[in-house]
């Protein structure tokens, strides 16, 4: 038995409760992190597969809000900065052993690399706007100077599809090569954080675009896609946990966070349970031709992504080695 | 300060330490940092903060082992300096001057004739978390 008393320390987030590290703004930036590199991934790889005859267009309907995402992700951020005059300081260094300085500059690859394929894309997913643009939608010549930018990126399609695709793999898992660097926190100590991240990111976009897709073929080709996901993301935190458990005291340790400490139910209620097995039993129900909402599993991977990034985030920052309080 | 009883009663073993930045050798810290604002001092070796470029993302406080690390209140983070501006001035650190007892030392572990060198050999010293490969360099005498 130890028993430890910290007499004058007030650094220390046993003596003083706001010494918490990172919140939820940061969770949410995972979060809406993930998505959008979820959809370019998605968006990437379909428009290389389908050539441009797209079948389910829904995902490239939607695509024009990644930049949307991220840039609220990247506000989050900002917000969650305690010297926020400072910011410009990401963009004056590159610092190879910090991920998060690798993050920074990926976050800006994000932008052109998708505008380039929104614009690629925009014809084909939507012609009426396009249409209306070169009526004369635009003031000006807004549109004469726009029009062979878009005919730029559109005659190289497959190159931007590429480009999101890669610049979506960074920004998806970053944010798990971030965490699990941290020497401090074993709980993160784990090279399945960033593939998990990754899959996690792409199953929330899919069930995003299976919301807001036509009913019928479209909704259920996206939905069970997602479905291939979440049971890929089930192995990936099945294996997580393994590792944990039969890796060193510090991660052991850490581990019971989830089994059996605080952070257990929030784990198994939420990111196994509504958000990873719910899910994956109504897809099973419909398959087997009940009527089941089909919103649902949507909502619920979204709801479970968010969890996860929630949890994740927590119980890391309250793990720490053996000894230490 | 840490006082830390450790045992089952009778046989029980009481250790009070008083903690700070353990200036690591290899220091996580400075390797989670995105902007260099956390780095090891050339010439001292000591691991500081310059407050100019830190934006306070707090990835160095998430890495630190030790929770040696705090954000002050103008937004940096900061942390123990082993008072560096006395150091510079030939003085001790004020934990060091200040201490009635004179617990404590402090020096180049590098010179062998220093007296923190000479403390150390053929003692049973201890630093905190070793096993997380930061290389402390604040060693405790038992």
């Amino acid at each position: 038995m130890i028993e430890t008393i910290i007499t004058t320390n007030k650094a220390n987030p046993m003596v003083d409760p706001v010494m918490h590290i990172w919140g939820w703004p940061v969770a949410l930036y995972l979060f809406l992190g993930g998505l959008t590199a979820g959809l370019m991934v998605l968006a990437g790889w379909l428009a290389l597969k389908e050539r441009g005859r797209e079948k389910f267009p829904a995902i490239f309907r939607i695509f024009p809000l990644a930049p949307v995402f991220i840039s609220a992700g990247m506000l989050l951020l900002f917000v969650d900065l305690d010297y926020k005059v400072h910011v410009w300081r990401f963009f004056t260094a590159f610092r190879p052993t910090s991920p998060m300085s690798w993050g920074s500059w990926i976050l800006l690859l994000v932008y052109p690399a998708s505008i380039l394929f929104i614009l690629a894309t925009l014809r084909g997913s939507f012609p009426r706007f396009v249409a209306f643009l070169e009526k004369g939608g635009l003031p000006g010549r807004t549109w004469g100077a726009l029009a062979p930018v878009v005919a730029f990126a559109q005659s190289h399609v497959r190159l931007w599809a590429r480009a999101v695709i890669g610049c979506g793999v960074l920004l998806g898992m970053y944010t798990g090569i971030l965490l699990g660097s941290l020497a401090a926190r074993p709980f993160w100590n784990s090279p399945l954080l960033p593939p998990l991240f990754l899959v996690s990111g792409i199953s929330v976009a899919l069930a995003l675009v299976a919301l807001f897709s036509a009913r019928g073929e479209e909704s259920r080709f996206y939905l069970r896609l997602d479905m291939g996901l979440v049971t890929a993301e089930v192995t990936l935190l099945l294996i997580f946990v393994i590792g944990l458990l039969s890796s060193s005291q510090a991660q052991v340790q850490s581990a019971t966070l989830i089994l059996g400490g605080p952070y257990s139910a929030p784990f198994w209620v939420l990111v196994v349970g509504m958000g990873l097995a719910l899910p994956l039993l109504l897809e099973f129900l419909e398959l087997r031709g009940m009527d089941v909402p089909a919103f649902l599993a949507s909502a619920l991977v979204i709801l479970g992504g968010l969890a996860l990034r929630f949890v994740l985030l927590a119980a890391g920052q309250a793990s720490t080695w053996p000894g230490r309080y | 300060m840490v006082e830390e009883t450790s045992g089952r009663f009778p046989d029980l073993r009481l250790e009070i330490r008083s903690e700070r930045c353990n200036h690591c050798q290899r220091p996580p810290c400075v390797a989670a940092c995105p902007t260099g604002a956390s780095h090891r001092d050339a010439g001292s070796n000591l691991v500081l903060v310059d407050a100019r470029r830190c934006t306070g993302c707090k990835a160095c406080m998430a890495a630190c082992p030790y929770a040696a690390r705090y954000v002050h209140p103008q937004g940096y983070v900061d942390k123990c300096t082993f008072c560096h501006v006395r150091l510079a001035a030939g003085l001790d650190p004020s934990c060091v001057d200040v201490c009635p007892a004179h617990a404590m030392a402090f020096g180049n572990l590098r010179n062998p004739l220093s007296r923190v060198a000479r403390l150390l050999r053929g003692r049973v010293v201890k630093t905190l978390v070793p096993e997380a490969g930061t290389a402390p360099q604040v060693y405790y005498l038992l």
